[in-house]
Formats: C-alpha cells, structure tokens, sequence
C-alpha cells in the first residue's frame, strides 16, 4: 500500500540527489522510520526538514491525539495518509468528578465519518472521554472490515447495544476494553452476539459493567478463543463459573473480576497494588513487608464523603503511618495515589526519602485546606520534600493547607513535571506564576477553588502553546482575561463554560464575547492549548 | 527568568506585547499584600456578586475553622462556591454525612459504585441562591427523596412547605404538589420530569435536580 501511493508523491520526493538532505532516497527513510514508534519521537523526525517531514507523514501508522479540538480531522487525514491506529483523548480529566456539563463536545463521530472515508482499513481505535453513541459504534463496526481493537476508557454516551454491534460485525476482532464508562447497562445480552465461528479474541474486559452475561456464551466465546490471554470479567461471574472459564483458557495470561479486594491478602509479586483505604495501615504494613517489588500503589476511600469521624474511636481508613510503612518496604516505588483523612510535613519527607524514584505522586488529603495535623502548619513543607528529591517527578496532585509557598517549590525543582492537579490551595497570583515561570515541561495543568486570577492566568500567555491544556474553575479569573488571552494568542481554543441566569452551564467559545465588554466572572475557564 | 512584580492596575509589562490595548484587568495589586489578610469581608460582601464593575472578583477571605490550639485562627481565600459550601450545614440528609465540594473528593463515580459509594447530586429551587446536594444512594424511592429535598429548603431558606407530594398509586407517576415541580437533568443532558421513569433508572441517570415554584 505504501509503495504504491509512492508514485503518486510530489516532486520534491524525485528531485535530484544533490542538494538534498538526505544522502539516501525517501524509500530507505521511510523503511528506518519503520521502528521509529514513540510520537514524540515521530513529531521530532517530522521537523528535521521538509523530505523527513514528508517520510514520517507517509510511514506513520499511528496517531496519538491528546486534546480532540487540537486538530481537526480533516486536517489530521491530509497530512497522515496511512494510519491504521488511532488514539485521541477528550474532555478535561475534571469531567470525571462532574465538573463539566453535559454535551460538552468530544463528539467521536465527525472522527469515524473521516476515518470511513481515508482511512478504511482502520484497526485500532483508543478512547479517553470521548462521546460515544450506540449508532457511532455501529457505523464503526460496519465501516471498517478489518478492525481489530478497540478501547473505551472513561468515554460516554453509548449502551450495551453499541458493544452488541461491535461483536455482532467486527469479524477479526482482537481486543475489546470497556473501562470505567459512564453507560446504560441495558443488558448482558450484547455478548451473545459474537458470531459462530469467531475465534480472534485476545483481549477482553468488561470488568466495570453491572448486568450479568450469559455464561454460556461467554463459556463458548472463551473456548473458541484460543489466544485469549487478558480477560476481565465483571463481579457477576461466580468463583466456579471463574474455574470453568481457566480451563478452557491455557493462553491466559491476565485475569481479574470487578471488584476491590476488600480483604487484604499478601501478594509476594504484586507490582500494581490498587486497594480500598478499609485495608487500614495495618494493612499497609502487610504490603510493606511482603511486596518488596511493589512499583505502583493506589489507596481508594472507601467512605470518601463521610466526615463525621468520632476521634475517640480513631480514624477511619489510611493515615501517614501506613505510607510510611509502605514506603520503608517497597522501595521500588514510582507511583502512588492516596487518597486520607491526615497527614503530615514530616511523614512525607520520611516517604520520599525512601523512595526518591516517584515519577508519578499523587496525594489527596480528603478535607480540603488541612494543615498537618500534629503541627497545625501547612503542607508547604511535604510537598517541599517531594520535588526536591523526586527529581524524575512527572505527574504531582497536592491537597491540604498549601500557601503559595509549595508553588515556589514546584516551580524551582520540579524541572520534570508535566501534569499538576491543584485544588484548594494557594494564597495568591504568585503560587500559579512560580508554575508557569518554573516548569518547563508542564503539559497539563488542573486548577480548581484557588485564588488565581488574571495576573496568573497571563503569566503563561507564552506557556500554553506548548502545553496540551489549562483547567481553572472557581478561581478569580473574568471574562475579560480570557477575551484578551484569546485575542493574544489566537492559536489557542479558549472556553469559557458559565453559569447564565437560567442555570444551566453552556461551554462558549470566548471569541463571541468580543462583542461584549462587561466583564462576567467565569466559572471555568478551559483552554485547549494543542498537540 | 523572574517576574517583575508590579504595583498597580496594568499587567505586568515584561515580555508582554500588548501593554497598551487599555485594558484595565485589576489583578491582584501585590500578592504580599494579598497574602497577609486585612479584613474579614462580610457575608453581604460576599453575595454581593456585583459584576457590573471593571475589577476582577477579590478572594474572599475565610477563617480557618480549625485552630492551632491556641486560639490563633489563620485566614486563608477561598472562592465563592467553596465559601458556600462551608456555609452549608453538614446536618443534610439525616445528618450522618458532611457535604463536600462538588467532584471532591475527586473519584471517579465509578469506582464510589464499585465500594457501594454515594450518589451526590446538587439540587437548586427557583429563586434559590443556594444550592444544596443531596446523596440519591440514600434513598429508595421517590417519596423519601422527595419528602428529604423539600425538608432542607423549607428549613434553610424559610420556603413554604409544599404541601402533599402525591404519587400515584404505582409509585412511579408524576409527583405534583401545589406549590412545586420538581425535575432532573440526565445523563444526556435533558430536563425531565421527576417520576416518569422507575427509582433504580433514574437513580442511575439523575446529574442534577431543580425544583421550580409553579402553581399546580
């Protein structure tokens, strides 16, 4: 396929030898950039000059797409001919927690009827917080022959009718991901609909969907699969139902059930641990002293919104006294999420002093703008420690009593960071500046219920091109700094979603507020700032 | 490269094209001013919600309700919906649980499912400035969501009373009382009236209520 719209190529690809960059022809770079597969890698290669631009353009397969309104698909079909696999993200991760209105956009349609059209013989298609409807699903399945996987993670808008046309059309279907979707579970029936015959299966997980499947068919599906090696069932599927499935399954490599495992159980070679906070630091403990490889935790509340804790009878769920002990077990720790009700300076200091490698460090303390509850202090301090010594820190979510001081942390030592959450926290314009001033790397920045306003949001006027989004909401930010923004850097996708007299939120694009100069407090102000 | 920090009511002027567009933003004058808190704004300052002036919204300044044991309160800004949410009473729905920040602590609904979790909405009368939330997980039919939504505005906000909710005698139809109609927005985005579908359908397709004053 590729050699042959080779000939179709402009003039630039046949020009003579001298005076070209390359000292070898087009065909050979294209065959080298073959392997080339990470994107950032590709957009690299994509800039060195004009015959590698056009070399990349013609062997990629495939696209990954971080902010939808980024580009649009037309655009994205013209300039990469071949792709076979597509990966493209939506909305603000803050619409997980019902921070962005319905029908807010993310629509994969107008995607599906671009790719139908150029890119035929699709694959692979990949979803985070995108619209999803019943009918894009069928028009997917039937407009691509030979796709093979498709993923759906945090996406909305479709119900198990969509999944039934999936398995009913796509005849070479290898792996089909439904994660932590916002959909109606109308029945289990859609798994019934794997034709007779179907044997391609390798991945398949439905762990997150509530109504019960037929056993039967997902006993049959699961036998004439031969190289299913991933399957993720949901909590309807009994443990004798479980050992039926295994033996017919000798290729399984990766099985799970819905649920959380609420009792803790020692796991030796546990490198992803996610738990419930009702494990307790005792708990935790456990997983200190046994899961000596352990790389990844993540502690969930149980009861996250229940505050009413009788101290007499002690604290419910984790405290600093079990990251610490699992801290001092598991060393090889680079990820943590963790979610509690207390914390402080000193017992994060001690964290991350066992474990400087943290790539990925995500705390939430529960009660907003908590101090550290032995010294009442803020949290300025612990978060202090977690950029000085984790120096490959990508990923930091603060939380607790923050002045702007943890800002100035960031923003001096936290040279790594691409993704910030923020909540609660900060006193001033400062605290959001020493970011934008600071980090260079930052891609992605999540704001909400801080005092940052129109000096803050500026201050990275010339930031944001080379970030993929900035979310702020309940802020200090008005209308007349995002016309202005938009107005400055018109490359940018400025939205402003507010609340009108009527109540109901609507997402508006800035620019039709040029017309008007009242300044109108924003509710949220999302920026789209590209690739 | 460090920012100048400057006093007055421009932006500031390094590395920024557009000094001279006239545009009057009022940002934080100084933030070392802005951190060290002057006065407590009153509560009638804090709804003044006046947008018609050229300045951008000042945090309002709250005190910390925690203290550090010697009585010292440290104040800190807070934006107007998180000054609202300390206003609401944590004694809402039977009193067991506090209400928290909408989308806070931040989990995915999903996974409050999958710990057999709550099912916060936020629920907002015509005329009502504040709106309040209310967990659908507590409930198991209409008539206790009901009877529970119209306790917590009629007690907080001296509304009248709506009189009797009726239901049908099926449970599902159409709840009415003389003074109330009550509605949903769902998962799609569309108001719907209470009632029309079965509990657990609407349990899970609710985002948001609204309780608007119309004569019967």
């Amino acid at each position: 396929m590729a050699a042959k719209r080779r000939k179709e190529m402009p003039e630039e690809a046949r020009s003579p030898p001298e005076g070209r960059a390359s000292p070898f022809p087009d065909e050979v770079l294209e065959h080298v950039l073959v392997f080339v597969k990470s994107h950032k890698d590709r957009s690299a290669v994509s800039l060195v000059c004009k015959e590698w631009y056009t070399a990349e353009r013609w062997s990629r397969t495939h696209v990954f797409i971080g902010n939808c309104y980024s580009v649009s698909p037309e655009i994205l079909v013209r300039r990469f001919p071949n792709i076979r696999s597509v990966t493209l993200k939506g909305k603000p991760r803050f619409s997980d927690f019902n921070l962005v209105p319905p029908n807010w956009g993310a629509d994969i349609h107008p995607w599906l009827v671009a790719f139908a059209s150029a890119y035929p013989f699709l694959e692979e298609l990949r979803l985070k917080r995108m619209t999803v409807t019943d009918e894009s699903l069928d028009f997917l399945a039937q407009s691509f022959p030979g796709f093979k996987a498709l993923s759906l993670v945090s996406c909305d808008g479709f119900s198990t009718e969509g999944l039934a046309s999936i398995a009913s059309y796509c005849r070479n279907l290898t792996e089909l991901d439904i994660q932590e979707n916002g959909i109606e579970d109308l029945s289990g029936s859609w798994l019934n609909c794997f034709p007779e015959g179907f044997t391609s299966l390798e991945v398949l997980n439905f762990a997150n969907l509530g109504t019960e499947v037929n056993f039967d068919a997902l006993e049959r599906l699961v036998g004439s699969c031969k190289s299913l090696r991933v399957l993720k069932l949901n909590k309807n599927v009994s443990l004798e139902q479980l050992q039926r499935l295994l033996v017919r399954a000798p290729n399984l490599r990766e099985l799970g059930t819905g649920s959380f495992s609420q009792e803790y159980s020692p796991r030796v070679y546990a490198e992803v641990e996610n738990v419930l906070d009702t494990v307790e630091d005792k708990g935790l403990e456990a997983v200190g002293s046994s899961c000596h490889l352990l790389e990844e935790l993540r502690v969930f509340p149980a009861d996250p919104f229940d505050q009413d804790i009788n101290l007499d009878e002690g604290i419910s769920g984790v405290t600093e006294a079990g990251f610490i002990a699992v801290s001092e077990g598991c060393r090889n720790l680079h990820y943590v999420l963790y979610f509690c009700r207390q914390m402080t300076n000193a017992a994060v200091a001690a964290v991350v002093r066992n474990c400087p490698n943290f790539t990925h460090f995500r705390l939430c303390i529960m009660n907003p703008r908590q101090p550290d509850y032995v010294t009442r202090e803020p949290m300025d301090d612990a978060f202090g420690s977690v950029v000085k010594s984790c120096t490959q820190l990508q990923r930091l979510a603060v939380s607790g009593l923050l002045t702007d001081k943890t800002f100035e942390y960031i923003g001096t030592y936290a040279k790594n960071l691409e993704t910030l959450s923020v909540a609660f926290a900060g006193r001033s314009d400062r605290g959001m500046q020493y970011v934008m001033e600071g980090c260079p790397k930052l891609r992605k920045l999540e704001i909400r219920d801080c005092p940052f306003g129109n000096a803050a949001l500026l201050s990275g006027l010339e930031r944001y091109e080379s970030m993929r989004s900035l979310w702020m909401s309940a802020c200090n930010v008005t209308m007349n700094a995002c016309q202005l923004l938009a107005r400055e850097m018109p490359r940018l996708n400025v939205e402003v979603i507010k609340e009108d007299e009527s109540d109901d939120i609507q997402a508006e694009k800035v620019l039709r507020f040029l017309e008007s100069w009242l300044p109108i407090s924003c509710q949220i102000c999302y920026i789209d700032c590209g690739f | 490269m460090a920012m100048e920090l400057e006093l007055g009511l421009a932006l500031p002027s390094v590395n920024f094209p557009s000094k001279g567009l006239g545009l009057d933003l009022n940002g934080e004058a100084s933030p070392m001013i802005a951190a060290v808190p002057k006065k407590k704004r009153s509560v009638a300052d804090a709804f003044a919600g006046d947008n018609t002036t050229d300045t951008a919204t000042l945090p309002l300044f709250v005190w910390d309700f925690a203290d550090d044991g010697n009585n010292n309160k440290s104040a800190y800004s807070c934006s107007l919906e998180a000054f609202c949410d300390l206003l609401i009473s944590d004694d809402d729905n039977g009193g067991s649980r506090s209400t928290a920040p909408v989308g806070w602590p931040p989990v995915k609904p999903a996974r409050l499912k999958a710990a057999g979790g709550t099912r916060y909405v936020k629920v907002k009368m015509e005329g009502v400035a504040i709106g309040r939330k209310v967990d659908l997980s507590l409930h198991r039919s209409y008539a206790t969501l009901l009877d529970a939504v119209d306790r917590l505005f009629t007690r907080n906000h001296h509304v009248e009373a709506a009189g009797d909710l009726t239901l049908g005698e099926d449970g599902a139809s159409l709840p009415t009382s003389h003074f109330r109609t009550f509605t949903y927005q769902d998962v799609d985005g569309d108001w719907m009236l209470l009632g029309d579908v079965p509990w657990e359908t609407f349990v899970k397709s609710a985002k948001r209520l609204k309780i608007h004053s119309s004569k019967e």
